[in-house]
């Protein structure tokens, strides 16, 4: 690796756009004259998993296709998985952390020279009408760090979603690049190296034990959940029965509850539930 | 928790197959034996080392699951294990495209297995593709609008006539918005000896483009509007079919969804719901839903 | 006892001596005189099996999968075509480590479509993680058969046995068929363990992501690869019972030998010949029989031909743009030793071209080392590419 490839790392989650944030800010920095490279790390997960994508920006042409392990500026478009230092992993020393974020999250990394929080679900909410942070995220980016010019951005735009899509996502952008802050530096010495594949030990088996999914939990993948308010239920059983994850079950005959170790905020329980017993309620933001 | 299908699958928001698929092996009971073709149901559910499957659960690719359903139910026989009913599930693709012939041949020779078709009516764990049962006019990743196109130009295979013509016992669509006519078809399919086949339509959130907590909206106004009919065939004959007590215009079901979103814009907007609504007027008719 | 049967007949005796529960095959020459004799005997009630007659053979490799799963001892048998139509499921089985036996009765492949002998259908799916053995003859194909199955359930790994399409599947010689009890000796009579078993719930056919994947197919090739020791424990068995031994290599008079002759399945009989009437002409000729191809055995060959000066093979295969895919591994093989033969390779008897005592002696004494990779090849006359 040259010192002149800069290397991003981009985390989110499936859905928030995070292989089309990583196209764009190639796309962009590509008609700034930079060299570059974009791609996704796929996984079997679907939207609402944890996902990560990765760019490459030089002035001589790239070569290595290995994922980012020391990037130089890491995003995290998604407020919750800020939460867990190991999307920090691997960063430069002097290195760039853009959050989607409203307040600092506690565990921050030392070794960042700078970083920096952006309220981008509440933006994207405000001026797309929908939670999607990467275009604020890539305004933010520009803020940053200087790499790429925000008109460059805006004609990235353009040329990937039809006129009023990209109008409302530049607005975004440009919002995302003035409502950038600075946050104090973080206090994190070591953090664990969770990007990259560590040698230890997998049991290998050819069967699986049945049902043992229920270890992986799935809390992360939702931005609601609901909530069961018991004023009116009536032991119809529809939030159980249409629940996709089974994990709705009655604690008395008009009580239910759900599991949200797995619960990934669908809603559907709380559309079906017949006397509107159930809401869903965002989730605390960091 | 579930005794067929444990929670931790990584299945989207929201999903219609994994819930169908709860459903139905909830109702098949204990003592039983699935095989899954690949697919969505598939890879969200068995990712290494982690298994959803309450049940012994097989996969092995993505167009033979009927003939290894098959084999395990061939091999029961040998080896006079009874009681142990067999089981094939896929989506749609993997029914009645690529695993169409294996299916046929699984019915022709008779096999005592329940096949269960998920149709969420397109190619989704490759990105929303088109399959033998994508409906007129979907718009999928490889039946784009545009300005030569409509979307999917194709009619929905008919799957159950398919099944009906290899004299298949019993035969019969549910929804997975209709659980107790879901569960109740999955256990009077298991009262019948030799292949069984049960399509059960499963919205897909992302693929269909429209909101999670939908799903089952969705699959409801998809049988109230007509065009996707719960019929029941025992023997050859139709015994039962769901009445369209709150029938409604296609337009309800498909103005939710960003797949037909084309059909309501545009100069000749209405022609092809006019297009759709002719189909499932045809249902109406063909199996007296009205 | 000795009997004279048609090879394909002796294959499926062996077969229901196996006491096989499931057999599914689609129909396919040269492989039809096995699977028919085997449906006989179901139905006049000789064998308790269930028979499946699917529509393709890759629903024939899909169900014995899905019985071999549920724990019944399976069985399948095609060649050519058909067995490149199985391809994905043999992979498939391999990686659920299913002991499912085949028996491959070697053709060629399509196009042009031939339906006679060579060993391009085994060798392109070579690398599927299955054991494949090539018979010699019509008793060591039935005796492969048996051994087959014992090694499948031992290592929990599938078997295919190459035999020969026509030149063995339907000749007739004499055979010696064990007796049911010493079958049942040799290979337990209950079948291997039920993975899909509704007592002891589990899941088969992960998905695995980058993290995994390799550590699962490096455990595969360490099964295949160290199956050699359980071969040779299994060989040994064999031959205390039966008195004879199959493999892995097997020379013939290469002892002394300056010049080798390697080959795989039944061209290994006019080798002999032509080593006969070689070394009655004075010449220090050899040859060595490849029993075992998967697993590849590679330290046999280096003890085999380590003294020898030169090694020619005779093979059935080869890949297109690269050569002979025998000859390849051989030299692969060989290149540790200090001192290393010449390899030269002859690619014979595609397509059922016959293969002589004549032609034998013609490679073997044929020094040049630019002679042709085909041997025998036509003089084209007109050549007309419209």
């Amino acid at each position: 690796m040259t010192d002149s490839v800069i290397e991003i790392r981009i985390h989110g989650r499936g859905g928030q756009g995070n292989v089309a944030a990583a196209e764009l800010l190639a796309l962009a920095a590509f008609k700034d004259g930079y060299e570059v490279q974009a791609f996704p790390a796929f996984g079997a997960e679907r939207a609402g998993s944890p996902v990560q994508a990765f760019v490459r920006l030089a002035h001589s042409r790239i070569r290595v296709r290995s994922q980012i392990y020391q990037p130089d500026v890491v995003i995290v478009q998604d407020p919750d998985l800020a939460r867990d230092p190991s999307v920090f992993a691997g960063i430069k020393p002097g290195g760039t952390l853009i959050l989607n974020a409203e307040s600092a999250p506690e565990l921050l990394p030392r070794a960042a020279g700078h970083i920096f929080a952006v309220p981008a679900t509440a933006i994207a909410l405000e001026v797309l009408g929908r939670p999607m942070p990467n275009a604020v995220m890539l305004g933010a980016f520009i803020a940053a760090t200087g790499l790429v010019r925000i008109a460059s951005l805006a004609a990235a735009i353009s040329e990937r979603f039809k006129p009023e899509v990209a109008h409302s996502n530049t607005l975004a952008a440009g919002m995302g690049r003035d409502r950038i802050q600075e946050l104090p530096p973080g206090t994190v010495d070591e953090i664990p190296h969770s990007a990259g594949l560590s040698r230890a030990a997998v049991e290998l088996r050819e069967t699986m034990e049945p049902g043992s999914s229920s270890r992986y939990h799935t809390s992360g993948w939702r931005t609601s959940h609901p909530v069961f308010k018991y004023e009116r239920c009536n032991g119809c059983d529809l939030c159980a029965v249409f629940c996709p994850e089974g994990i709705i079950s009655a604690r008395t005959r008009t009580e239910y509850e759900a599991n949200y170790d797995f619960c990934k905020g669908c809603g559907i329980c709380a559309v079906e539930c017949p006397v509107g017993d159930i809401e869903m309620v965002a989730e605390a933001r960091p | 928790m579930s005794t067929a299908v444990s929670p931790g699958h990584r299945a989207c928001l929201g999903c219609g197959e994994v819930l169908g698929s709860r459903l139905a092996l909830e109702a098949a009971g204990p003592n039983i034996i699935v095989a899954n073709a690949t697919g969505c149901l598939e890879v969200t559910t068995t990712s290494y080392p982690y298994s959803s499957w309450n049940m012994p659960w097989i996969h092995s690719l993505f167009e033979n699951a009927p003939a290894v359903a098959s084999g395990i139910e061939a091999g029961l026989k040998a080896l006079g294990k009874a009681g142990i009913r067999v089981i094939a599930q896929g989506g749609d693709g993997a029914t009645a495209d690529i695993g169409l012939q294996s299916l046929s041949g699984m019915f022709e020779r008779g096999h005592d297995v329940l096949y269960i078709c998920y149709d969420n009516e397109a190619y989704m764990n490759t990105g929303v593709q088109r399959s033998g049962l994508t409906p007129s006019l979907a718009s999928t990743t490889t039946t784009p609008t545009g300005t030569t196109s409509d979307g999917n130009r194709l009619p929905k295979k008919d799957m159950v006539a398919i099944a009906l013509a290899h004299g298949v016992p019993y035969v019969a669509t549910a929804s997975v918005g209709y659980h107790k006519d879901l569960q109740k078809k999955v256990q009077r399919a298991l009262t019948f000896k030799g292949p069984k086949y049960l399509q059960v339509h499963v919205p897909c959130p992302p693929g269909w483009g429209y909101s999670s907590s939908s799903t089952i909206d969705v699959a409801q106004k998809a049988v109230q509007c007509g065009l996707y009919p719960l019929v029941e065939f025992e023997l050859g004959q139709m015994t039962s079919a769901r009445k369209l007590n709150k029938r409604i215009p296609v337009d309800d079901y498909l103005r939710d969804q960003s797949r037909f979103r084309h059909l309501f814009t545009g100069a000749a907007a209405r022609q092809g719901i006019e297009v759709i609504q002719a189909i499932a007027d045809a249902n109406v008719r063909r199996y007296g839903l009205a | 006892m000795k009997q004279l049967l048609e090879g394909s007949a002796a294959i499926a005796e062996m077969v229901k001596l196996c006491r096989v529960q499931v057999v599914s095959a689609y129909p396919i020459t040269p492989q039809t005189h096995i699977v028919e004799q085997l449906a006989r005997t179901i139905s006049g009630g000789e064998l308790q099996a269930e028979y499946v007659n699917v529509e393709s053979e890759f629903s024939a490799a899909s169900v014995v999968l899905g019985a071999s799963a549920a724990g019944a001892r399976a069985y399948t048998a095609t060649t050519s075509q058909g067995l490149l139509l199985m391809a994905e499921v043999l992979f498939n089985m391999a990686g659920l480590r299913l002991p499912v036996v085949l028996t491959c009765a070697n053709r060629g492949v399509s196009a042009p479509i031939t339906i006679w002998n060579d060993h391009q259908d085994a060798m392109t799916v070579r690398d599927s993680g299955w054991l494949q053995l090539f018979a010699a003859d019509n008793q060591e194909a039935v005796d492969l058969h048996l051994l087959a199955f014992r090694l499948a359930e031992t290592l929990r790994l599938p078997v295919m046995v190459c035999v020969d399409g026509f030149i063995l599947t339907h000749a007739w010689e004499p055979v010696n068929l064990p007796s049911q009890a010493a079958v049942d000796a040799f290979l337990a009579p209950s079948a291997p363990i039920a993975l899909l078993d509704p007592a002891r719930p589990a899941t088969l056919g992960a998905l695995a992501e980058p993290d995994s994947y390799m550590e699962h197919r490096n455990r595969l090739f360490e099964a295949v690869e160290g199956s050699m020791q359980t071969m040779e424990r299994l060989q040994q068995d064999f031959e205390r019972q039966f008195g004879r031994r199959h493999g892995p290599t097997a020379g013939y008079r290469v002892d002394d030998a300056d010049v080798a002759v390697v080959a795989m399945g039944s061209l290994n009989g006019t080798i002999e010949e032509a080593v006969d009437s070689l070394r009655d002409d004075g010449q220090r000729v050899g040859s060595l029989k490849v029993v075992s191809f998967r697993p590849f055995p590679a330290a046999e060959l280096r003890r085999d031909l380590g003294t020898v000066r030169r090694v020619v093979v005779l093979e059935k295969a080869v890949s297109m743009g690269s050569g002979g895919i025998l000859s390849a591994e051989i030299r692969n093989a060989l290149y540790e030793l200090p001192s290393r033969p010449m390899v030269k390779s002859h690619v014979v008897g595609l397509g059922g071209r016959d293969v002589t005592v004549r032609d034998v002696r013609e490679m073997v004494l044929s020094t040049r080392e630019d002679a042709p990779l085909f041997f025998g090849l036509r003089q084209p006359t007109a050549v007309e590419v419209s």
